[in-house]
């Protein structure tokens, strides 16, 4: 309701004229974007684009043009070149030419992980308490013992390194 | 650019096949045979009881003690 008395402050002959301009002002047309046009691509599994590359050509590109009409042998090399030109942007070599840009990914990679590392030693020596005991010497060694007599992992594993005559550890 | 997709195909067909093949083979001879010549190792001279007394005079063993 609210609504309705806005409609009546404002006046309804200026909304409908300024909608009115809009739609009559084309004749009832709108203008085609660029986005709905077919384009222009440089790919390797797109050999012939769906236009050329050169959308406004030059006086001179125009000419060239109605050259082509006639017998191609009468171009020169360089005409050709031109025409090739006006219909694409890179040649098959030039667009499959490799970039240097693995040299930045690598180095920006590697950077970040050193910064990592930084972050990481920091914690280690400001933040975080001391580890668990049973990390010490003592304990790790009566762990190990403990471990060769049960002969854990025989066959291939810590068992098998340990030589139980002698009592030592295999060459 | 003739042929693009041939040749590519028959590139990387070539390829996986190697590839795939090389990664069994590596395997099999890098770990499987060890491992079953390994095994067999062990078990040419293996005691059980003689491992079984070792185990229960280290005391290991909860239902075994060495007494």
């Amino acid at each position: 309701m609210l609504a309705s008395r806005v409609f009546s402050l404002v006046g309804r002959r200026s909304i409908s004229t300024s909608l009115c301009l809009r739609a009559h002002g084309h004749a009832g047309v709108v203008k085609a974007e660029d986005y709905t046009l077919p384009s222009y691509v440089d790919q390797r599994d797109v050999p012939l684009p769906e236009v050329a590359f050169v959308r406004d050509l030059s006086a001179q590109q125009k000419a060239l043009k109605e050259k082509e009409k006639a017998s191609w042998s009468a171009l020169s090399v360089d005409e050709k070149v031109e025409l090739y030109r006006i219909k694409f942007n890179e040649t098959y070599a030039e667009m499959k030419k490799g970039t240097n840009e693995w040299k930045t990914i690598l180095g920006g990679v590697l950077f970040f992980l050193g910064v990592t590392g930084l972050i990481l030693i920091w914690q280690k020596h400001f933040m975080y308490g001391a580890i668990p005991h049973t990390f010490s010497e003592e304990w790790v060694s009566a762990q190990t013992k403990r471990m060769l007599d049960m002969r854990m992992n025989p066959v291939e594993g810590i068992s098998a390194h340990w030589d139980f005559d002698k009592n030592e550890w295999k060459k | 650019m003739r042929r693009l997709l041939a040749r590519r195909m028959k590139f990387h067909l070539l390829g996986a096949f190697l590839v795939s093949m090389g990664c069994a083979t590596l395997y099999k001879f890098g770990v499987a045979e060890p491992r079953k010549r390994a095994y067999a190792q062990f078990y040419r001279n293996y005691d059980p009881m003689k491992d079984f007394q070792a185990m229960k005079a280290a005391g290991v063993l909860e239902c075994a003690p060495p007494k």
